[in-house]
């Protein structure tokens, strides 16, 4: 069974839960930008974490199905339709022979999530077939590359019971998002006004924004400090380079680095950030460590491939 | 000696002190013990300069219970310093010459080397990796002759050849793919980096030593190397 790529759009990427393990190669972990969103394409189908998905970033993409095949449909509402028909996001769904499954502008979000029982094929590169352009490791060819017209996406297929996710559990990447930020790393080096600046400001999603990185404008702080010595990033930091404009790195972040960081937000928020256009407002609150650590535990523990629906 | 959580899932050691071989050794000591005590409850531990990130499988572990668990660590990196493993050395053969090397040049008049001086004295020494980051298999090797220390390019490069041998203040590093960069590019190696740092018996970690081996025009092309 397969999906072939007519109109791939801006940034097509086989996604899939990351690749671990490999960070002291200097490799990025990479993976989905949204892992909630994509964890919710999963678990509708059955799917292990290591099933690679095609995370559709932004839009215009046209994908012509081979065979008659259920799939998943996660994250952002980009007005998805078969041969004209709308289909709503955060379901399972099912395509004929030769229809056309169509995406248009983002509605709601930035990054929707198409998953094929058992995953798209592809091949492994360092344990993941995540595309990772910076890099030119993994996606469909191993090299790194975003789709482009004429590729097909292979996979085995299976039926399905089709699902929805409960309503409850789908969010609203529209709203005003608040990082909740664990205190550490450099944090103590900034002043107190620098962390009252932090709270008591809005920021704005800058338009550079990727997949590595989002670049957050308004109130500066700590333009004062110094480098540091380099050293390992993880999911969800907030760097502040001399400008002072804070940077919340994510998913394909590079592995270690010398600007002086606040801590991090809670892998949820960082989520639900990667699902912002730029413009969008987000501000940051201060949270407890443990809390953080048993909502996560939560998360993963949900999404775990033994746990039903 | 710190360890502290720093996210949901990840903690960081880190050891303080000089960016030096001493340190260098201690953070691959602390690697090592890490993994000992942590086995599959690590997903990626990140060593670097003077620190270690250590990121969490949170199904198995919370960042709290790692740092409670890991706090006799700074006495036992202290009494386990006599007994480190001794780290291992690697040859990376590099073809100097300004066709591969555009910075050559500029470098000799800056440092008021002779090319043969110059490549006598970046290949003399056996360099420390400090840190492996940047790009995948980017080594950063240290610590550099002073007489070849300069700062890095004012403009840099929006693409490097991949295999480029480069040097930028104390340190130098080969570019194992093509990537922008801003260090003085001085000659160039067929050797595949990211290879040599995911070998599965051998692999070239951090407080590992690499030294270069000059070679000539026809041994960097037999063994693979691109010429521009």
């Amino acid at each position: 069974m397969s999906f072939e790529v007519v109109k791939p759009g801006p940034l097509s990427l086989l996604q899939d839960g990351g690749r671990h393990g490999m960070q002291h190669l200097g490799i990025s972990p990479g993976g989905a930008a949204d892992r909630h969103a994509f964890a919710w394409a999963c678990k509708l189908l059955g799917n292990h974490h290591r099933a690679a998905a095609l995370e559709i970033t932004l839009g215009p993409v046209r994908l012509i199905a081979s065979c008659a095949t259920s799939f998943a449909l996660t994250g952002a509402d980009l007005n998805a339709r078969i041969d004209g028909d709308p289909i709503s996001p955060w379901c399972c769904h099912t395509i004929k022979a030769g229809q056309m499954l169509e995406f248009g502008l983002p509605r709601s979000g930035l990054r929707a999530y198409l998953a094929v029982p058992g995953g798209f094929q592809a091949p492994l590169v360092h344990g993941s077939r995540s595309s990772s352009v910076r890099e030119q490791l993994g996606g469909l060819h191993g090299n790194g590359n975003a789709l482009t017209a004429g590729d097909v996406l292979a996979f085995e297929g299976a039926k399905v019971t089709p699902r929805c996710t409960p309503t409850r559990f789908i969010p609203d990447y529209r709203s005003e998002l608040t990082l909740r930020l664990l205190p550490g790393y450099q944090f103590s080096a900034f002043s107190k006004h620098d962390a009252e600046q932090l709270l008591a400001g809005s920021y704005k999603v800058s338009a550079e924004s990727d997949r590595m990185g989002y670049r957050l404008e308004g109130q500066a702080i700590g333009r004062h400090l110094p480098g540091i010595v380099s050293e390992g990033i993880a999911y969800g930091a907030v760097q502040v380079p001399p400008n002072g404009q804070p940077i919340v790195l994510l998913a394909d972040r590079q592995t270690i680095g010398g600007y002086p960081k606040l801590g991090c937000v809670a892998t949820h928020d960082a989520c639900m950030l990667a699902q912002r256009m730029p413009g969008a407002a987000v501000r940051f609150t201060l949270a407890d460590g443990p809390q953080l650590a048993r909502e996560r535990q939560r998360f993963e523990a949900f999404f775990d491939a033994k746990s039903g629906i | 000696m710190t360890l502290q959580p720093v996210s949901d899932s990840a903690c960081l050691l880190q050891l303080g002190g000089p960016i030096d071989t001493a340190t260098a050794e201690q953070v691959q000591r602390a690697c090592n013990w890490l993994r000992e005590q942590l086995g599959d409850v690590v997903i990626d531990l990140v060593p670097s300069y003077t620190s270690v990130l250590i990121e969490l499988d949170p199904l198995k572990l919370s960042p709290q219970q790692a740092c409670q668990r890991l706090a006799d660590i700074d006495a036992i990196l202290h009494t386990q310093a006599d007994q480190a493993r001794p780290g291992q050395r690697f040859e990376i053969p590099v073809y100097y010459a300004s066709e591969v090397g555009p910075d050559l040049s500029e470098v000799c008049s800056r440092t008021g080397l002779s090319q043969a001086e110059l490549i006598n004295r970046h290949s003399a020494i056996d360099y420390r990796v400090f840190a492996i980051g940047f790009a995948p298999g980017f080594c950063f090797l240290g610590t550099l002759d002073t007489r070849l220390q300069l700062p890095r390019r004012a403009s840099p490069r929006s693409q490097v050849a991949p295999g480029s041998v480069a040097i930028a203040e104390q340190q130098t590093a080969v570019y194992p793919l093509a990537t922008p960069g801003g260090w003085h590019l001085i000659g160039r190696t067929a050797q595949d980096m990211l290879g040599l740092c995911s070998d599965p018996q051998h692999p070239l970690q951090v407080g590992d030593t690499v030294r270069f081996v000059p070679t000539t025009r026809e041994e960097f092309v037999a063994a693979g190397g691109k010429l521009p």
